[in-house]
């Protein structure tokens, strides 16, 4: 290399770059991946990877369950809201619509499906691999809400959690005395014994949530007001705490009769909330929040928030972000609400909807976490011996997706000629100086990118665009229509230009009598009712 | 601690080519790496701030100056008369003048504001850039940066490829 070619390269130092790639999203970042060796070389060193990890902002994302409750079949798919609270508008290719969630953690999701094998992804990078699931050692059943997935900041190690489920009751819904646990890069899972047997119900009811390097699950505890205690399993040592509620007196009136529980995380702390449903009705009352602060020898419970829910439910297993909470309402909306103090009236006047999560119904099949897009890469554990490569003719391929696949190919191709009649039409005006509003966006370039495909949130709102499109379509051929009549009278007028004007004239009636036809054809291929609930 | 029955305590900074720079204390902890060694009793005398000049120190301090009545932690800012809005709007106009320098005062500002942990002066000093990469082209930021492709072209198709997937 010549030495002013090293001069430049070398002009701008090192670690100013990564000041400021460190800023960068990860999209951007592996764009820029291409743009020098050098670049390359920051954007997948692990230590800028934990760097950009502490600068990306954790945002809410919210995993569907496949869910064929209503009659159609939805395949599981995640949606991510950016700063704006803005729905993410493409699928996720590596969740596939046979996944559960399990957890999320530093931009990786652990991933369940009904196959051999658990999946560990980024969504923002696309990579994933495949762990062979434990050895089970009794013939009981296994549940997506048994695995957990966390990260140990003191050892930089990832762990998967499994709850084994037990062949003794000690707990009413079942229970569980082994962990079996798999730190990725290993060659295999590893037996924890619990000291008691812990219930399996209060995982599946209250989920499990990673803060700090521990993980946190309720367990049911017969001496406590709450009948739950917390148990926390340290990712480092790998040894159970249990860790004991407050005392509340749950015969107070003003705590009605709560029997619904989640551990959750709220500004990096592990806790505990609490609602009130009323028996007759169904309906949730007052929502109580306890935070634990375990910066002292002896934790302690503070209360730090007490909300009135109204008619909405809350989300598990994050549902507080910064100062905004999620809840979901009977009807399928997903909405969010801000608050200013620590206890406060949810006012369904300030709710901001974030989607309508119909023809999907069933609530329980929804989780909110935190997500973060980061840089981490699990090429070093793929040499492990427990990495599978699953065989294909699985997800989307498979004939029960077809007719959701089908629907989906629909709607773009709808997108496209909708879009090219626009484009005539606009054509069209300029040629004969009318104004018509017709501003449908471009679809998105297939060749581009293959693997970008709308998500169903996404989908939605496509075609409700759509078909007020195809509705405002009528009047803008009408200007076209009168334009063209007047220009064509104009025209005339003029001898010079008559056979130019004659020439227009019958691209215009050509395209008017094809136009007619195109026209209708969206509407007749769009199936409203695939979509209205 | 000497002054500080004069209403505001002076610190001095010092830079490397020998130039000592008198500022008062609440200036100067608009840096988090000077408040800190301030609060740790290591500023008895000058501090010396190695590798940044005395040209970006100056223009460092006269950040901090136009920044310390509204971000100053006491809060007893001047802002009784003006409105917070006018204020904010003011500082905008006052940041944009700031920035207008070349390029290598600003890759040195960047470098600067990161060493003393100056927040609002790192994200002023680095959106310019962050700006520049995340709207242009490949070739545009490679000529942006003075930087050159030294990829061989079937491995810059090998990288793209893996980033197909990338979720938007």
């Amino acid at each position: 290399m010549k030495p002013t070619k090293k001069k430049r390269l070398t002009w701008l130092p090192q670690d100013i770059i990564e000041l400021i790639l460190v800023r960068l999203p990860v999209s951007n970042l592996l764009r820029c991946r291409v743009v020098c060796k050098q670049w390359d070389g920051i954007i997948r060193d692990p230590q800028f990877t934990m760097a950009h990890l502490r600068h990306a902002q954790h945002r809410p994302l919210l995993f569907f369950q496949q869910d064929g409750s209503s009659g159609k079949l939805c395949p599981s798919e995640a949606v991510l809201f950016d700063e704006a609270w803005s729905p993410s508008k493409w699928d996720v290719p590596v969740v596939e619509p046979d996944d559960f969630l399990c957890g999320s953690c530093n931009g990786l999701l652990c991933l369940y499906s009904s196959k051999s094998t658990i999946k560990i992804a980024n969504l923002a990078t696309g990579e994933c691999m495949h762990l062979a699931k434990p050895v089970k050692m009794y013939s009981t059943g296994d549940h997506p809400s048994f695995y957990s997935f966390g990260f140990s900041p003191a050892t930089n190690e990832y762990k998967v959690l499994h709850f084994l489920p037990g062949n003794e009751h000690h707990h009413v819904g079942g229970s569980f005395s082994v962990i079996q646990v798999y730190t990725l890069g290993d060659e295999q899972w590893r037996v924890v014994r619990t000291e008691q047997a812990l219930s399996l119900y209060c995982v599946k009811q209250s989920g499990v949530v990673n803060v700090d390097g521990a993980m946190y699950w309720l367990t049911h505890d017969k001496e406590s007001s709450w009948r739950r205690a917390v148990v926390s399993f340290d990712l480092r040592d790998e040894c159970l705490k249990l860790i004991r509620l407050p005392e509340v007196d749950f015969a107070d009136p003003a705590f009605g009769n709560p029997f619904l529980h989640w551990i959750t995380e709220i500004d990096s702390k592990v806790s505990v909330a609490a609602v009130q449903v009323r028996r007759d009705t169904g309906l949730t009352g007052k929502l109580h929040i306890w935070s634990l602060d375990n910066k002292t020898e002896q934790s302690s419970w503070i209360q730090t928030y007490s909300i009135e829910l109204s008619t909405l439910k809350v989300l598990g297993p994050h549902f507080i972000y910064g100062d905004k909470i999620i809840m979901h309402s009977v009807n399928g909306g997903i909405y969010c609400h801000e608050f200013t103090s620590q206890r406060f009236t949810i006012d369904v006047t300030k709710l901001v909807k974030l989607l309508l999560f119909s023809p999907r119904c069933g609530y329980r099949s929804i989780q909110s976490c935190m997500y973060v897009k980061s840089l981490v890469r699990l090429d070093a554990y793929k040499k492990a011996g427990i990495v599978r490569t699953p065989k294909r003719k699985e997800g989307w391929k498979l004939k029960k997706w077809e007719a959701w696949e089908h629907d989906r190919s629909e709607i773009e191709e709808l997108w496209r000629s909708a879009h090219r009649i626009q484009q005539r039409m606009h054509e069209m005006a300029h040629v004969i100086g009318a104004a018509i509003s017709l501003n449908l966006p471009a679809p998105p370039d297939q060749q581009d990118s293959p693997h970008r495909r709308l998500n169903w949130v996404e989908q939605r709102r496509m075609t409700d665009m759509l078909e007020s499109h195809v509705d405002s379509l009528d009047a803008q051929w009408k200007v076209l229509v009168q334009a063209a009549d007047a220009f064509s009278v104009e025209s005339k007028k003029m001898i010079p230009a008559a056979d130019q004007a004659k020439q227009r004239n019958g691209e215009e009636s050509e395209a008017g009598s094809s136009r007619p036809k195109r026209k209708r054809k969206p509407s007749s291929r769009f199936d409203s009712s695939t979509w209205t609930t | 601690m000497a002054t500080r029955e004069a209403g505001k305590k002076m610190i001095m900074l010092k830079s490397p080519d020998g130039m000592e720079f008198e500022v008062e204390e609440a200036v100067a902890m608009e840096s988090q790496t000077i408040r800190k060694m301030i609060e740790d009793d290591c500023a008895d005398t000058a501090i010396l701030i190695p590798n940044i000049n005395s040209k970006i120190l100056s223009r460092v301090i006269e950040y901090c100056n136009k920044h310390v009545p509204t971000t100053g932690a006491t809060g007893a800012a001047a802002s009784d008369t003006v409105a917070p809005a006018a204020l904010a709007e003011d500082l905008k106009i006052w940041d944009a003048e700031f920035i207008k320098v070349n390029r290598a005062t600003r890759f040195n500002l960047i470098q600067a504001a990161s060493y003393l942990n100056i927040k609002g002066l790192l994200d002023l000093t680095s959106q310019t850039t962050i700006d520049t990469i995340s709207d242009n082209s490949l070739e545009e930021i490679r000529s942006f940066l003075s930087t050159k492709n030294d990829y061989l072209p079937e491995e810059e198709q090998t990288i793209r490829r893996e980033n197909q997937w990338a979720f938007q």
